[in-house]
This record gives C-alpha cells, sequence and structure tokens, in this order.
C-alpha cells in the first residue's frame, strides 16, 4: 500500500483547508478542497461517480496543504480527480496545449518576432478566444529567441551549481536567465544550465497526467547524475521550484527508481534567493550594492510559500540601501499558470485577484517584486503597476541603476488592460 | 386493543422478512422491535452476503442455502446490494491441505469459483500482502443490512403490514395454552399497550430466549460475540476471506465508503452490555495486517461487537461458537411445548433472513388455513428510479449527492427532490462525508415516510448520516438544529436527543486506542464536552 495512500485517514473535517481556499472565497459555489479533496476520495475509493466539472477549478495553490493540521495530501488528490475528470472536447484541446508550455515554446520561437506579432493581434487573440477558449483579455507573455546557454568556465575552480531554468526562462525572458547567472556568479557560483524540460506543473495543473509524467521522467534523467556528483539545482521560478521539491508531486509513485532519484533531486533543490540566503547565512552573499532610491511592493508566490522556506527574496531586497519593501501578504494572486487565460475561469481568477490588486493600489510601490512570471502577468493585469523578478532588482543594485521605473511598458496596441483603457489620447505608455 | 392475525417480535433481518412475507400472501401482521430496526445481530454484522464459501467446508447445508439465498436476494433486492465479488486468499502462514479441500467443497456445493495465481489475485487487490500463495473468487457480495431491513419493512407497509419500533413486548398473553396476543411497552414514551392475535412469531434473535421464557418455553440461544472494526476508507475492492478454517479477523468486508474488518467469536451471557477489550482490537488488527500489510495504520472509525444468537439444542458446555451450525430451526411451540400459536424462529444467517421468514411463513400460513404460497424470492423488493426523477435530482444536486441519494430512497427519492425543487435550501449537503442532503435529513424525520426516524441514530441508520470520519461530530449537531427547526422536537427535546446520540457514537469510539479516531474524538469534546467520562470508563486511559 502506498504510504500517502493512508493519509486520507488524517482528516478530521476540520475545514480550515476551506477557509484558506482563494476559489472558495471568490465563488461559494465551489464545493472547496475538503469535499473535493479527502472527502470524495474516499467516494471515489468505493466506486461512486465523483466527476465533477468543479475540480477544474482547484488553482493548485497548495494552501490547503500548507494550513492542513494533520498532513492531508489535499491538492495531491483533487490534482488525480484532476486527471480524471473528462473535458469538452475543446477545452481539451486547449488544455493539451497548455499542458505543454516546453512544445509551445519550442513552436513559437522558431520565428519568435512572427508569433509575438500574431499574438499581439486583437483579430487573432478574439478567434482563439472562439476557437480555444482563451479569455480575449489576457495578452500572451513575448517569446524571444531561446538563447539561454551555460557560461563559458572561469578558471578558478569555483562551486557549481545547475540552474534549472524552466520554460518561461527559456523562451520567454532568456534575459533573466541571464541575469540569474550573472547574479550567482558575483555571488562565487559557477553555473550551468540544465537542459531540462518543462518542470510538469501546467501538465498537472491541465489534468495531464501522462505528460507530467513523461516530463518527470525526462527530467529526473537529465538531472539525476549531476545530483549524484554533488551538484545543487537552483529554480528561479517559483513553480519550477515547488514542483522539484516535491518529488514531482508524487506523479512518479510507483515507479520505485524514479521515485527514489526524484526525492534526492527534491532534497537537492534551491529556490534562488534561499540559495543566496544561505550564503547570507555563511557571510558570503556579495553586499556591494549601491544606494538605490526604490519603494517596492513584494508579492509572495503561492508555490514560494509551498516550499516551506520563508520569504527569502523579501529579505534580500531588503539588503540593498534606500530600497524599502512592503511584503503585500494579500493571498493568491488567481493567475496560477494557465488557469488565468481560461475564458471560463478569468472572472474567478480576477475576483481571486481582488484583494491582492487593492493592496498594491493602497501602497503605491514604483514596482512589484514578485518571483512568479504569471504573477506579473496577473499583477500588471489588475492593476497599473509593473511587475518584475526581484532577481533583475538585485543585479541592478550591483551597479547602482535603478529598474525602469514608473508604470509598465505595454506595447500592445489597444490593449484592454486597466491602465491602458484609462491613459490619454496619444500619451505614451 | 388492536388486533391482528400475527404479532412479530424483533425487527432484524428475520423480522422484516417475515412481514413483507405474510403481507404478500394477505395475512395481517404487526412487527415490534424494542429498539431502532436491525438493532441486534442484524445491525452488527459484517454485511457480507455470503456466497457460501465460507461453510463449503465445515457445513456443506448452510453453504449451499447461502448459495442459492446469495442469488435470490441480489435479484430482489439490487439496490440492497453491492456485488463487489470475494476471495478466498490462501496465505503462506496457513494449512495448505484446506486450499484443496475448499476447492473440492466449493464445486460441490455449487459455488462458482475460479483460481487466481498470486499475481492475478494481486492485480485485482493491489494492497494484498506480496507472500499470499493465490486466491479462489467466489460471489460474495456487500449487502447493507440497515437499507435491507426497511426495504422489507417499507415494502411490507405498503402491502397493509405495520410496524412499530422502541415497542419492547413486556409479557405474552396466553389463555387455555393458546397464545392470545403481546403487551408491549413504549420505551419513548412509557405507554403500555396490548395487540390481540392468533398466532405470536419469535423472530428476536438474541432476545429469543428471553422472549420465548414470557411463553413459559426454553429457547436455547447462545450468545457468541464478534468484535468488527470499521476503517475509515476501502483497503480493498472485493471481500477479502481469508481460505482458512473459520478463524478471527478473516473476512474483510467492502461496505459502502469503509471497510469491515471481522471478527472475533467470544462466549457471552447476554446480548446487552458487549465491549470489546484492547487485546481483542489489538489482535483483530495483527490479523488484518497479515492479510493487507499497513493495516494496522489505517484509521478505525469505529469498533462495534455483535452477537451471533446460536441455536444450540444440544450440551453445548463443550462446543464453541464457530463449531455450532449456522442453520436456523424454525420450533413450532404448539407441537413441542404445547403452547401453540407461538413459534421462534432461531440461529440462522443474514445470507438466510429470506428462507428463514419463509419457513416461519409457511407454518404460520398452515395455521392459519391460509393456502398461499412464499413468493418472496420472486417479488422484488422495491421498484427502480424513473428515469424522470433520476435526471431531476442530477439538476439540482452534485451528481454524486444525487446518485447515493438514489441509492437509499429509491423511488422516494421523488418527494425529496421535490421538495428541493421547491426549497433550494433543502440541497445543502448536511453529512459531508455520506453526502446526506438537509432534504433527505427532513423527509427522514417527517412523517411522509413510512419508517419515521425517532432519534439522530435512526437517522443515520435510514441515511448513513454520521456515519463517516466525523462519526456525528458535525453532522449530528446539524440534525439535532434540523428537529427543531422542522418542529419535530422541542428545544430541550432536541438538545437531549443530541446529547443521546453523542453519547452512542463516543461508545463506538471508546474502544479504539490509537490513530486519528482519538484526536476526532478530542476535536468532538472539545466542541462539546460530550462523554469523556465514558471514554475514561471503557478502559481508555491512554490518548485522551
Amino acid at each position: 500500500m502506498r504510504l500517502d495512500d493512508l493519509a486520507i485517514d488524517n482528516c478530521l473535517k476540520c475545514s480550515l483547508c476551506n477557509t484558506v481556499c482563494p476559489v472558495l472565497a471568490a465563488d461559494p459555489r465551489y464545493p472547496g478542497p475538503k469535499r473535493l479533496g479527502p472527502e470524495l476520495e474516499r467516494l471515489r475509493r468505493e466506486g461512486i461517480s465523483t466527476d465533477t466539472e468543479w475540480v477544474e477549478y482547484c488553482l493548485g495553490c497548495h494552501r490547503c496543504d500548507l494550513v492542513c493540521p494533520n498532513q492531508v495530501n489535499v491538492s495531491e488528490m483533487i490534482a488525480r480527480a484532476k486527471a480524471a475528470h473528462r473535458k469538452p472536447l475543446v477545452r481539451g484541446l486547449r488544455d493539451w496545449w497548455f499542458a505543454r508550455p516546453g512544445l509551445l515554446g519550442k513552436l513559437t520561437t522558431i520565428l519568435p518576432a512572427l508569433s509575438n506579432f500574431a499574438l499581439s493581434m486583437k483579430p487573432a487573440r478574439s478567434l482563439m478566444s472562439k476557437l480555444m477558449q482563451i479569455a480575449p483579455q489576457r495578452k500572451f507573455p513575448k517569446y524571444a529567441r531561446p538563447d539561454l546557454r551555460s557560461p563559458a568556465m572561469t578558471g578558478n575552480a569555483r562551486q557549481r551549481v545547475v540552474f534549472f531554468p524552466g520554460c518561461f526562462i527559456r523562451y520567454n525572458r532568456p534575459g533573466l536567465g541571464r541575469t540569474v547567472i550573472d547574479l550567482l556568479e558575483r555571488n562565487g557560483l559557477s553555473v550551468e544550465v540544465a537542459s531540462t524540460e518543462c518542470c510538469g506543473v501546467p501538465a498537472l495543473a491541465n489534468g495531464d497526467a501522462a505528460a507530467a509524467r513523461s516530463v518527470a521522467r525526462a527530467n529526473v534523467k537529465a538531472l539525476a547524475r549531476q545530483v549524484d556528483s554533488g551538484l545543487r539545482i537552483v529554480t528561479a521560478c517559483s513553480s519550477c521550484g515547488h514542483m522539484l521539491k516535491t518529488g514531482f508531486g508524487g506523479i512518479l509513485e510507483g515507479d520505485k527508481k524514479f521515485a527514489c532519484a526524484a526525492q534526492k533531486i527534491a532534497s537537492n533543490t534551491f529556490d534562488l534567493a534561499e540559495l543566496l540566503m544561505a550564503q547570507a547565512d555563511a557571510g558570503k552573499l556579495n553586499t556591494n550594492f549601491q544606494h538605490t532610491a526604490l519603494r517596492l511592493a513584494y508579492h509572495a508566490p503561492c508555490h514560494q510559500k509551498s516550499q516551506g522556506i520563508g520569504r527569502p527574496w523579501y529579505h534580500l531586497l531588503r539588503m540593498i540601501p534606500g530600497v524599502t519593501v512592503e511584503d503585500m501578504d494579500a493571498g493568491c494572486c488567481g493567475m496560477s499558470g494557465t488557469y488565468g487565460f481560461k475564458q471560463e475561469k478569468y472572472p474567478v481568477s480576477m475576483e481571486i485577484g481582488k484583494e491582492l490588486f487593492a493592496s498594491i493600489d493602497a501602497a503605491r510601490p514604483q514596482m512589484v517584486a514578485t518571483e512568479c512570471a504569471t504573477c506579473q502577468m496577473q499583477i500588471e493585469h489588475g492593476t497599473s503597476f509593473k511587475a518584475i523578478h526581484p532577481a533583475e532588482i538585485l543585479l541592478q543594485a550591483y551597479d547602482g541603476l535603478a529598474p525602469t521605473k514608473g508604470r509598465k511598458d505595454c506595447s500592445i496596441d489597444e490593449c484592454e488592460c486597466g491602465p491602458c483603457r484609462q491613459k490619454p489620447e496619444g500619451a505614451d505608455h | 386493543m388492536e388486533a391482528t392475525q400475527v404479532v412479530i417480535i424483533g425487527g432484524g433481518a428475520t423480522g422484516a422478512g417475515i412481514l413483507w412475507d405474510l403481507s404478500l400472501r394477505g395475512i395481517s401482521a404487526i412487527l415490534l422491535e424494542q429498539g431502532d430496526i436491525a438493532n441486534g445481530a442484524t445491525g452488527r454484522c459484517h454485511g457480507l452476503l455470503h456466497s457460501g464459501g465460507r461453510y463449503a467446508v465445515k457445513d456443506p447445508d448452510t453453504a449451499r442455502e447461502c448459495v442459492a439465498e446469495n442469488r435470490i436476494i441480489k435479484a430482489v433486492a439490487p439496490h440492497c446490494v453491492d456485488e463487489v465479488g470475494g476471495i478466498f486468499v490462501k496465505c503462506a502462514q496457513d494449512d495448505p491441505a484446506f486450499f484443496e479441500q475448499w476447492w473440492r467443497a466449493a464445486g460441490e456445493v455449487g459455488i462458482r469459483s475460479h483460481r487466481l495465481s498470486r499475481e492475478e489475485a494481486r492485480e485485482l487487490e493491489p494492497n494484498l500482502a506480496a507472500d499470499i500463495l493465490g486466491a479462489f473468487t467466489c460471489p460474495d457480495a456487500h449487502v447493507d443490512v440497515f437499507r435491507l431491513v426497511l426495504a422489507n419493512l417499507e415494502a411490507a407497509v405498503a402491502r397493509g403490514g405495520r410496524f412499530l419500533t422502541y415497542s419492547e413486548v413486556t409479557s405474552i398473553l396466553s389463555a387455555d395454552g393458546r397464545v392470545r396476543g403481546v403487551r408491549y411497552r413504549n420505551t419513548r414514551s412509557g405507554e403500555e399497550d396490548e395487540i390481540s392475535c392468533e398466532v405470536v412469531i419469535n423472530a428476536a434473535g438474541g432476545w429469543a430466549q428471553g422472549i420465548a421464557a414470557m411463553a413459559g418455553v426454553d429457547v436455547p440461544v447462545l450468545c457468541d460475540k464478534g468484535t468488527l472494526l470499521v476503517l475509515n476508507h476501502r483497503l480493498n475492492r472485493r471481500v477479502i476471506n481469508r481460505c482458512r478454517k473459520s478463524s478471527d479477523a478473516d473476512i474483510l468486508v467492502p461496505a459502502g465508503p469503509v471497510c469491515i474488518l471481522g471478527t472475533s467469536s467470544i462466549r457471552v451471557p447476554s446480548p446487552e452490555g458487549l465491549a470489546a477489550s484492547r487485546e481483542e482490537v489489538d489482535h483483530l488488527l495483527r490479523l488484518g495486517d497479515e492479510l493487507i500489510p499497513g493495516l494496522v495504520n489505517a484509521r478505525i472509525l469505529r469498533i462495534f461487537c455483535g452477537v451471533r444468537p446460536l441455536y444450540a439444542p444440544m450440551p453445548v458446555e463443550v462446543a464453541r461458537g464457530r463449531e455450532i451450525s449456522r442453520g436456523f430451526a424454525l420450533l413450532d411451540h404448539g407441537t413441542r411445548d404445547g403452547v401453540s400459536g407461538f413459534i421462534s424462529i432461531v440461529g440462522g444467517k443474514l445470507t438466510t433472513y429470506r428462507l428463514m421468514a419463509a419457513a416461519a411463513c409457511d407454518c404460520v400460513a398452515a395455521k392459519l388455513g391460509v393456502d398461499v404460497e412464499c413468493t418472496t424470492d420472486k417479488t422484488p423488493l422495491r421498484p427502480a428510479v424513473d428515469r424522470t426523477t433520476h435526471h431531476r435530482a442530477i439538476h439540482v444536486l452534485p451528481h454524486p449527492v444525487a446518485e447515493m441519494m438514489e441509492r437509499r430512497l429509491g423511488p422516494e427519492t421523488d418527494q425529496v427532490i421535490q421538495a428541493i425543487e421547491t426549497r433550494p435550501d433543502l440541497a445543502e449537503v448536511v453529512c459531508e462525508c455520506e453526502l446526506v442532503t438537509r432534504g433527505e435529513l427532513e423527509y427522514v424525520l417527517g412523517g411522509a415516510t413510512p419508517a419515521p426516524a425517532c432519534t439522530i441514530a435512526d437517522v443515520g441508520r435510514r441515511t448513513r448520516l454520521g456515519f463517516g470520519p466525523c462519526q456525528g461530530t458535525f453532522c449530528g449537531y446539524k440534525a439535532m438544529l434540523a428537529g427543531f427547526q422542522t418542529h419535530r422536537w422541542t428545544a430541550s427535546e432536541a438538545a437531549t436527543e443530541f446529547s443521546a446520540y453523542l453519547h452512542e457514537r463516543a461508545k463506538g469510539q471508546a474502544f479504539i486506542h490509537q490513530g486519528k479516531q482519538v484526536e476526532q474524538l478530542d476535536l468532538n469534546y472539545d466542541l462539546y464536552g460530550a462523554d469523556r467520562m465514558l471514554c475514561a470508563d471503557s478502559g481508555k486511559q491512554d490518548g485522551i
């Protein structure tokens, strides 16, 4: 018997999970994690058809798992139900693509300029809304030439780490990847970029267990050797970090060889900020920060919280002289990767984000720092503030450069986001 | 004083089966039950519809009865039966000679069975121990005992039968060596009344000896205690039997969302005041763990004890409980003891309840000069739910909730759905573990059902409310409120009911010594402050 098969027995029906579920707070019709997880799981094991569309509405934020006083793997149970859920054809097709950001990235970055042009055109977006049920309000992240490479080895033998870039950095923001490498190198670590696939979070979130398993296996194969030789793995994306640290979310269970290697990878994976904080604790952090006058709002992504590492970015940013950081602590942003792109979930997604948007608006920062790419998209979509990865702020602080200030640089014509709608005719972004 | 042809004493499966059988034959009858339905052995068993395999070697006659009854019950009461199938597992620790003996005997009594290799068996039941030698299949099934009794009673009511719960027979009235009626007391109100009749049937199971004594006859009934553990979720898909001579903890039955492990066999003097000892529970768990490694760590929801009321006419000082036949006996006290108009039906099994009822009713019909054959083997207990009701149900309720309600209520679903359609608040799921809606709760508490619930525990027997992991911690409270809101109880009555309910629920958990249910009980205590004393009294020194 799988050991965590018995985790269902731990539920005392206390409903703490329901009290923290962002979806339940946004839509009272949602049955909530307690029902969809441990309660229905008992009936699933009885063989009752418990299939409900509501399982699709789980964000996968893992807040229920975190708050559970009895170690019930609530979201894993919901993820399994999600994988078993049968979707209508169009949504199934859409989610097939959403589950494979790596493949999507490979295809679109053949001709990134063309893809970006096509994805930004209004007719294309309304067509996608009609054919693929993708929310027309959303804009796609821009794709770039995937040119992230391992930097040349420097002469002196320094500590080496493996950087797991993830799809967003690989296909959309290789520049951020170079920032991460630069940051690590300035802190005495030499970096090797892992040749890995998607981490598997999008596949799990879209209920595609087979795809999740296949990328998880590929990743284990790619990383096992490096971990065995004593290298640490670094992630800069909180979702990738979450996935690696949970041993690929239990999807490799029942496959002893892979599960064992996945556990090893899990215990050797570090978030970028976690690693830098460890350097700081050891007195090895490069603290030659220049004075940077910047007022920041910091949003901790759910998958960062689920890693149980505190708020390392918040502390790192505060080390920069002149920077003031306010932790928003306003719950989930509601984006949850591809979730917010789905037309039927767009209203829930925005409803969930309301609290965070209000907090940011009240804080009136110069910009928002958050390490999750889709949190950034949601914040820029829901507020009039620019959101960037804190690594960029940290790196630029070494050179005394303040990041581009002010409002976000929206470059899409006829963009429908808040500030664009409000901007006066002819004004620049 | 009311008058009827037959009075049946005992509201278990046998009594209910007799009421239904008599109603089908057009004989008027009233059933008296001292507590709620299925209060004795019926409500305290595995809920295993035997394929006969358990008795094939030792008691081929009972096995043959089981083979036939298994098919009949599946056909006439499909809504009460979960046809999960079963396997007899050959464990390395057990006597290999018995395996072949079983296989031959099963063939002889007519049990459909296949041999399974270790791999095949573990594919069917992945949680089985890795060192088993193989298995045999058999058509075992799970039967929901409460639903079965209710189905019999409700079907009988539709044909003019009557039953009274919480009605304890205090004396049997007789004159000139002939039974004339019974006197009974309502245990809830304390009121007494009499019913005059021509025949009294004693189907009181473990209490049969006491009832017989009221008429001045002796019916030797042995009470053999069995302790069963209810585990929080299904660890098995099929009934798992251990292929060996009947012994402790050799049957694990998937029963609804839970599974039930049992049982022990200990002689007790009376069917009341049963308790499980810590050693007994540990012993059962240890044996269960041999079949399913890890079972010892699974959460126990509840521990209950029941008695097998065995008929033992011979000197039984030497016989152990399991060695006495599971066959039943029909005693006509007119010919046996000179008390005419009084018969006892004793022994037997849940699986053969219908056969027992048929035998008793044949005897009664002969006495009353009614020449109608038994048709309970051909008459469905309940019509199926029609498609329109099903569609209306899934329109107003989530799919699993609707499915569970239909299985429980059958055609009565229609009335609950109608109520939900006019009052959408009734769609609220009150018992989250077993998916019981407020509509269903108010329905069984109300007067529209043929078997209204008197207490919160009665609601549980009718709907499974409170049968899940929280054991009524949350849903029992809501049931109390519903009883008050629907004017079933006054505020103080409702509070008394809830307190009694908590007490009853805590009783079943008092023997659990470790694991999550202890924490659940602690939560219950923190919420209501109830029954900590009870737990301490029952030998639960640690953990709470």
